[in-house]
């Protein structure tokens, strides 16, 4: 046993940094860790509500051990995955399968169940079942919602059971092929647009039949304003809605996509500088409560394409932490991120909060001094779908503490 | 290699108006070649270029193909049809082993925007942009502004209306960059589910008005209907369109008796276009198939650093 020594560094509190002194004993260090300077940060796990590891089915795309490499190099302690595998995680011999292969992991990795039968959005699945299995909720994945009356059927179901429905509202209706915002954009490239009202129009519909139904519903990466004020607008009505905004709404607008980066190419589009000045407003106001990244790997061949052809989706795992300090420019700001991105979720998930996960301690020690390179060795699997590729980013995780062991990221 | 600033041509947005103007005088010039009884030049002699058409194409093939052969260039073609990416190999692998058989030159037509910018990024190939879905088709707006100079002169403050379907058109998009570089006052005019929804930063002025688009105009330009748009709703008729947006006889002779007409072919006779303006004196379309292949012959030589 040795100990981890924390001296002077920026200890995360639910109301700010404090700088402090930490002594922490782990039981697999043979010798004891010191750490000194207020560039040293010791947080709480990250938690993300939006993460698609692909096994089963897609092995050689990703799997749950390159999931959890890229968890440990960014700090993440929950993930909360997506029905996305193949099979499809609709029934509870799936949900049994994925819980069975992450059981001794001390990381905390969540499974949602499919709305519907292979997710094809026409047959309600086996809710009740994949409740035993342990599914913590039910989600559309990043498939269009399904038609209105089936929808209706998935909210009235999924309110006997009191399960939380995880909703990415969109519909293809109104935006066909287009992934880029409708606007000046859109025209200048002649791609097909996705307009904001479409947004509007899906929350309007979910949250209408939540008011009808009484179900429990969370809407996923919110971009608008008037989405997050809808939610407060039912929540007064006793809709119970929770909701998350991507951070990339917050920190990059649609004028990046003159530059056609596929990267730039995400579910939901990059929306209007206005729009994202408004979000910004509202998440320092502290009415957005949750953060998610949406962790979604590509594989380069579906990446190699032009951008109308190109898959849509980024890797955020590995890079979350350094973007949300990047970005943040202050420790106040930062740590208002930070807690949406961690305690905001785990909250949400009914997860351990502060430094705490499945019951055990655990900590993330952040070096902000640090620069790291991104190249293809910086992500874990077959992927490496992120605009950060190629390029330097400020700060590195020295080390994760994970129930009486220290392990530290390649 | 390239005579111009960019080692590519992919589209007029941003082009500077130095480029624009190298583009189009060397145009002239070979225009003039191609009066000539021998209409051959060897100015590509030695260099390879390839035909990327991953989108069907005759005219504008064609006009390629001519303006590569008058350069002396050697030139090979390569469609989707027989190609290795109906047996699964992608965009870029394929792209990539035509690259190895060391061409020099791709002219790229794709249905998908941002291919021709996504080969440029990722191969060492020079990319001459022959139409990427909505976004540009750079040579055909030079070749229109090259047709619009040999009957105007100098285009600065000179009124061109593009009537029609400006949603789809790439052809629009690069007229209007290029039109807006040379100083002209472009106006787009159509049915409101066939315009883009925002065009505040582009250099245009939209008109609701069909009479308001032609009456001043000294070009006006339609824009081929496509008919499949009636099967995504976003046309009630052929008979309903040419009722609000044909450009006719009696319209034109009514609002703008002596305007230039162009199209970029082909034509749907008597829909967006009455067949007697199409053949009258004042139409430009043929010119604009001949200045098709003269720009060509430019913009193949200005990128392949001819001699």
């Amino acid at each position: 046993m040795g100990y981890l020594n924390l001296k002077n560094v920026k200890v995360w509190t639910p109301k700010g940094f404090e700088v402090k002194s930490v002594q922490i004993s782990i039981d697999s260090l043979d010798q004891d860790l010191s750490y000194e300077g207020e560039h040293f940060y010791w947080l709480p796990p990250l938690v993300e509500l939006f993460a698609d590891f692909k096994e089963p089915g897609l092995e050689h795309i990703y799997s749950f051990e390159s999931g959890q490499k890229a968890m440990i190099q960014g700090g993440f302690g929950t993930v909360l995955l997506d029905p996305n595998s193949q099979p499809v995680s609709d029934q509870e011999e799936v949900i049994e399968w994925i819980l069975n292969r992450v059981d001794s992991s001390p990381l905390d990795i969540k499974a949602t169940g499919a709305m519907t039968k292979g997710q094809k959005g026409e047959e309600l699945s086996e809710m009740s079942s994949m409740i035993k299995a342990g599914v913590t909720a039910f989600s559309n994945g990043v498939r269009k919602l399904p038609r209105t009356a089936i929808l209706r059927s998935i909210f009235e179901y999924s309110s006997q059971f009191s399960s939380r429905l995880f909703i990415l509202p969109w519909e293809d209706e109104l935006c066909g092929k287009g992934l880029v915002n409708e606007d000046d954009y859109s025209s200048i490239l002649g791609l097909s647009g996705w307009p904001m009202a479409a947004e509007r129009l899906s929350i309007i519909k979910c949250l209408e039949l939540a008011k009808l139904t009484g179900a429990k519903i969370h809407l996923r990466q919110l971009t608008l304003v008037d989405s997050v004020e809808l939610v407060f607008k039912y929540r007064e009505e006793g809709v119970d809605c929770t909701f998350d905004v991507n951070p990339a709404h917050l920190f990059r607008s649609n004028a990046e996509i003159l530059n056609l980066d596929v990267n730039d190419k995400i579910i939901p589009p990059l929306r209007p500088e206005n729009e994202r000045n408004q979000l910004n407003d509202y998440f320092l106001k502290g009415l957005i409560e949750c953060l998610s990244s949406q962790h979604r790997p590509v594989l380069p061949e579906f990446k190699e394409e032009a951008f109308g052809d190109a898959k849509p989706g980024n890797i955020s795992l590995e890079s979350t932490l350094s973007e949300l300090y990047v970005k943040s420019g202050n420790d106040e700001l930062f740590h208002q991120l930070f807690t949406a991105h961690s305690q905001g979720p785990a909250r949400l998930l009914g997860s351990s909060e502060g430094f705490m996960l499945k019951g055990a301690a655990a900590g993330v020690l952040f070096d902000a001094s640090l620069s790291q390179k991104v190249d293809h060795s910086f992500f874990a699997g077959n992927v490496r779908n992120s605009k950060l590729l190629g390029k330097s980013i400020r700060g590195k995780i020295c080390g994760f503490q994970l129930n009486n062991s220290w392990i530290s990221p390649i | 290699m390239s005579l111009l600033e960019s080692k590519h041509l992919i589209g007029l947005r941003g082009m500077s108006h130095a480029d624009l103007r190298l583009l189009l005088d060397t145009g002239k010039s070979f225009r003039e070649v191609l009066d000539r009884p021998v209409k051959k030049v060897p100015s590509l002699r030695g260099v390879t270029v390839v035909n990327l058409f991953f989108e069907n194409s005759t005219r504008t093939r064609i006009s390629f193909e001519l303006a590569e052969k008058r350069l002396s260039a050697d030139t090979v073609n390569f469609s989707t049809s027989n190609s290795s990416l109906k047996k699964g190999e992608s965009l870029i692998d394929t792209v990539r082993n035509i690259e190895a058989m060391k061409i020099d030159l791709a002219v790229v037509r794709h249905s998908t925007t941002g291919v021709p910018q996504f080969l440029a990024d990722n191969t060492n190939l020079t990319i001459l942009n022959a139409g990427d879905g909505a976004h540009e088709h750079p040579t055909q707006g030079l070749l229109d502004m090259l047709t619009m100079e040999s009957h105007l002169g100098d285009l600065k403050g000179s009124k061109i209306s593009i009537i029609g379907d400006v949603l789809h058109s790439r052809v629009a998009r690069s007229n209007i960059w290029g039109l807006h570089t040379l100083g002209a006052e472009v106006t787009v005019c159509g049915p409101s589910t066939l315009m883009p929804k925002d065009m505040s930063l582009m250099p245009v002025k939209v008109e609701d008005r069909l009479e308001n688009a032609i009456s001043g105009a000294d070009v006006v330009m339609c824009l081929r209907l496509q008919k499949e748009r009636q099967d995504k709703a976003l046309l009630s008729s052929e008979r309903e369109y040419r009722d609000l947006y044909g450009v006719t006889s009696e319209r034109l002779s009514k609002w703008n008796p002596h305007a230039k007409i162009m199209h970029p072919g082909p034509v749907n006779r008597n829909i967006e276009l009455d067949s007697t303006v199409a053949d009258s004196p004042q139409s430009l379309i043929l010119d604009q198939v001949t200045n098709g292949v003269a720009v060509r012959m430019s913009a193949l030589y200005l990128l392949g650093g001819g001699e």
